[in-house]
C-alpha cells in the first residue's frame, strides 16, 4: 500500500488536482480563496480497481461534474485520508455461516471506506467525507427501535490471502464467538465501525479486529475492540482514528434475525 | 348639601389607606416578575428532566396558582370580606361551570393526553383529513402547522375522542405503492424487475425486505402491491424517486401500464361495426369498413 497516496498535495492557484479511489474519483481545484470539489462514482469495472494518487490533473475537467464550494484562504495543501463509514454496516454474507456453540470463526470484511479531503497550509481542516460506493440503507433491530445502518452483501472470507486487493475498502477482521446453548447461523452482523481507526498495510488497507461474543437469541451480543493493530500483515501507524472514542467492551445488538415487519 | 360633600383629602388618606395602598402595588408589582421568574427558573429545570408538555404543564400551574393567590390578597388589601366573596363565587362558579363545560372537558382531555403522550411536539399526525407537525401541545387544544403553512387548532377532546395517526412515531415505515399491468405480461417478471428496482435504489432499505404481493384480477390490469421500506426522513424522496424509476424501467422493459379497457356491446345479435377513418391525401376523410 503506496502511504504516498495519503500524504498532503501541493495545490497552486489556479491548478485543479485530480484523484481515484477505486470506484470514487475526484477533482479538487483552488480559485481564488476558495477551493472547488467536485467527486463522480465511476461505473466500468476496469476503473473500480485503480488508483490513482492526487496530481495536477491532465486533462480538462468533465464539464458535467457537481461542484462544491469552500472558503479557505490558505488552503495550499490538499490531503484525503481513509476513515471509516458515518453509520454501523450490517454484513450479510452470500452463504449463512452456521456456529456450533463454544466455537468460533475468523471473518476478513471489506468495508468500502470513505474520503475524508481536508486542506490547509500544515494545519487541515476538514472540508467534507464522500463514500467510495454508496450503500444501500438497513435497518437493523425491530421497526420500533434499532438502528440506520448501511447493508454490505459480503463473501465473508475466512482467508485473507482470498481476499481481493482493493484501495477503496479496508479489512476488517471479525471474530464470531458462540456462547450460547445451541449453534447460530450467522445471517447478518453488525459491525460498528464508528470504533475503527484505519491502517494502511504492506498490501491493502486494515482496521482493528472486532469480536463478537453471541450469547443467544434473546440476550445482546458483547462487543470487543482490539485496540492494537491487526497482525495479519506488517502495518503502519493509523491513517484515521475511531470516529467515536473505543469502549473496549461494549453490549449490543450485533447479531439476529429479525422477522417481525410482515410486509 | 355642601356640608355632606365636603370630605377633605386628609379624611380618606389615612395611614391604613397608604398602607394598604402600597402593600397592593408591591403585590402587583414585585409579586407577578417574581412568580414569573419562579415560574422560568422551574421551566428550565424540568425542561431536561420531563417532556416539554409537563413542563409547560407546571411552569403554567406556578402563574395561574401564584396569580390567584395575589388577587386574592389583593383582594383583602382592599377591603372586601373574603367569606362573602368565596361564596358569591362559589355561585358564579356553578353557572360558569355549566356554561363551559366543553372547556373544562378540553382541559381534562389535555391532562390525559399529557400524561399518555401518544404524540409530542414535532411529531406529524394526522387526525381525519388534517395532516401536520405538533406545534404545541396547550392545555385547551394542540396546535399543528400543515404542510402547505396553515395554522390549525385541533381542541383537545376531539383528540381523545377520534383516531389519531401518529406518522413519525417509528423510524422506519413502508411506502406502499399499487402497480398494474396488462394481463399479456409475465408475473414472474414484473416481480423480479420490481424488486430489482428496489435494490437499486439506496434509500430503500435491504431489511425489512422490500415485498410484491399479486393482490388482483383487477378490471383491466393484473394488480399488485409493491412495499418497500425507509427512514421515516426519506419517506417523500423515495416516493417520488421509486415511482419515476418504475415507470422507465417498465418502459425500457416493454412492460406494459394498462388504461382502462371496456367492450361495447350493442346486442347479442348484432355484428360490431369495424370502422376506420383515415385522411386521405386531399386531407378530407375516408371511410373504410
Amino acid at each position: 500500500m503506496d502511504v504516498e497516496f495519503w500524504k498532503p498535495h501541493r495545490i497552486q492557484q489556479g491548478q485543479c488536482l485530480e484523484a481515484q479511489v477505486g470506484p470514487l474519483k475526484l477533482w479538487v481545484r483552488r480559485k481564488g480563496d476558495e477551493l472547488h470539489i467536485a467527486v463522480r462514482r465511476l461505473t466500468d469495472s476496469n476503473d473500480l480497481t485503480k488508483a490513482l494518487a492526487p496530481q495536477i490533473a491532465s486533462e480538462q475537467e468533465p464539464v458535467d461534474l457537481d461542484w462544491g464550494r469552500w472558503v479557505c484562504k490558505n488552503c495550499k495543501e490538499v490531503v484525503l485520508t481513509p476513515v471509516t463509514p458515518d453509520r454501523p454496516v450490517v454484513v450479510r454474507p452470500e452463504m449463512p455461516v452456521k456456529i456450533p456453540p463454544r466455537e468460533q470463526a475468523l471473518f476478513f470484511v471489506s468495508i468500502p471506506i470513505w474520503i475524508r479531503i481536508a486542506a490547509g497550509d500544515g494545519e487541515h481542516v476538514r472540508l467534507c467525507e464522500e463514500p467510495s460506493v454508496n450503500l444501500s440503507n438497513i435497518w437493523f433491530g425491530d421497526p420500533m427501535s434499532g438502528d440506520l445502518c448501511y447493508s454490505l452483501r459480503s463473501r465473508a472470507r475466512r482467508e485473507i490471502s482470498d481476499s481481493q486487493v482493493d484501495i477503496h475498502r479496508a479489512v476488517c477482521p471479525v471474530t464470531i464467538r458462540n456462547n450460547a446453548i445451541g449453534q447460530v447461523e450467522i445471517e447478518r452482523f453488525c459491525v460498528h465501525v464508528a470504533h475503527l481507526s484505519v491502517y494502511p498495510g504492506a498490501s491493502r488497507l486494515w482496521t482493528n479486529g472486532v469480536k463478537i461474543t453471541f450469547k443467544g437469541e434473546a440476550e445482546i451480543s458483547q462487543l470487543e475492540y482490539e485496540e492494537k493493530p491487526p497482525t495479519y500483515e506488517t502495518v503502519d501507524k493509523a491513517l484515521s482514528g475511531p470516529r467515536t472514542p473505543v469502549k473496549k467492551r461494549l453490549l449490543k445488538r450485533s447479531l439476529g434475525s429479525f422477522g417481525l415487519f410482515g410486509a | 348639601m355642601h356640608e355632606v360633600l365636603a370630605i377633605s383629602w386628609s379624611d380618606v388618606i389615612t395611614k391604613d389607606f397608604v398602607g394598604s395602598a402600597i402593600r397592593i402595588v408591591v403585590l402587583l408589582f414585585v409579586g407577578f416578575p417574581l412568580i414569573l421568574t419562579f415560574a422560568a427558573i422551574v421551566g428550565r429545570s424540568t425542561r431536561k428532566r420531563l417532556t416539554p408538555q409537563a413542563s409547560m404543564l407546571i411552569r403554567k400551574g406556578i402563574v395561574y396558582f401564584g396569580s390567584i393567590v395575589i388577587f386574592i390578597a389583593v383582594l383583602n388589601q382592599s377591603g372586601f370580606r373574603l367569606t362573602a366573596l368565596l361564596g358569591a363565587a362559589g355561585i358564579v362558579g356553578i353557572a360558569i361551570g355549566f356554561a363551559s363545560q366543553t372547556s373544562v372537558s378540553n382541559i381534562i382531555s389535555g391532562l390525559f393526553l399529557i400524561s399518555e403522550k401518544p404524540f409530542a411536539v414535532g411529531d406529524i399526525i394526522q387526525v381525519g383529513d388534517t395532516k401536520g407537525v405538533i406545534l404545541s401541545i396547550d392545555l385547551l387544544s394542540v396546535k399543528l402547522r400543515t404542510f402547505d403553512n396553515h395554522f390549525i387548532r385541533i381542541p383537545n377532546e376531539a383528540l381523545i375522542k377520534n383516531e389519531v395517526r401518529n406518522i413519525t412515531r417509528f423510524p422506519v415505515r413502508r411506502l406502499d405503492i399499487h402497480v398494474g399491468v396488462a394481463y399479456k405480461e409475465d408475473v414472474e417478471r414484473v416481480r423480479k424487475v420490481l424488486l430489482d428496482i428496489a435494490q437499486k435504489n439506496p434509500l430503500c432499505l435491504d431489511e425489512p425486505e422490500p415485498a410484491v404481493r399479486f393482490i388482483n384480477f383487477g378490471d383491466s390490469a393484473l394488480e399488485f402491491l409493491y412495499a418497500v421500506w425507509c427512514v421515516r426522513e426519506d419517506y417523500i424522496k423515495l416516493q417520488t424517486k421509486i415511482m419515476q424509476q418504475i415507470k422507465e424501467r417498465f418502459d425500457a422493459e416493454g412492460i406494459e401500464i394498462p388504461f382502462p379497457h371496456r367492450t361495447l356491446y350493442t346486442g347479442s345479435v348484432t355484428e360490431p361495426l369495424p370502422v376506420h377513418i383515415v385522411p386521405d391525401k386531399t386531407g378530407k376523410s375516408k371511410k373504410l369498413g
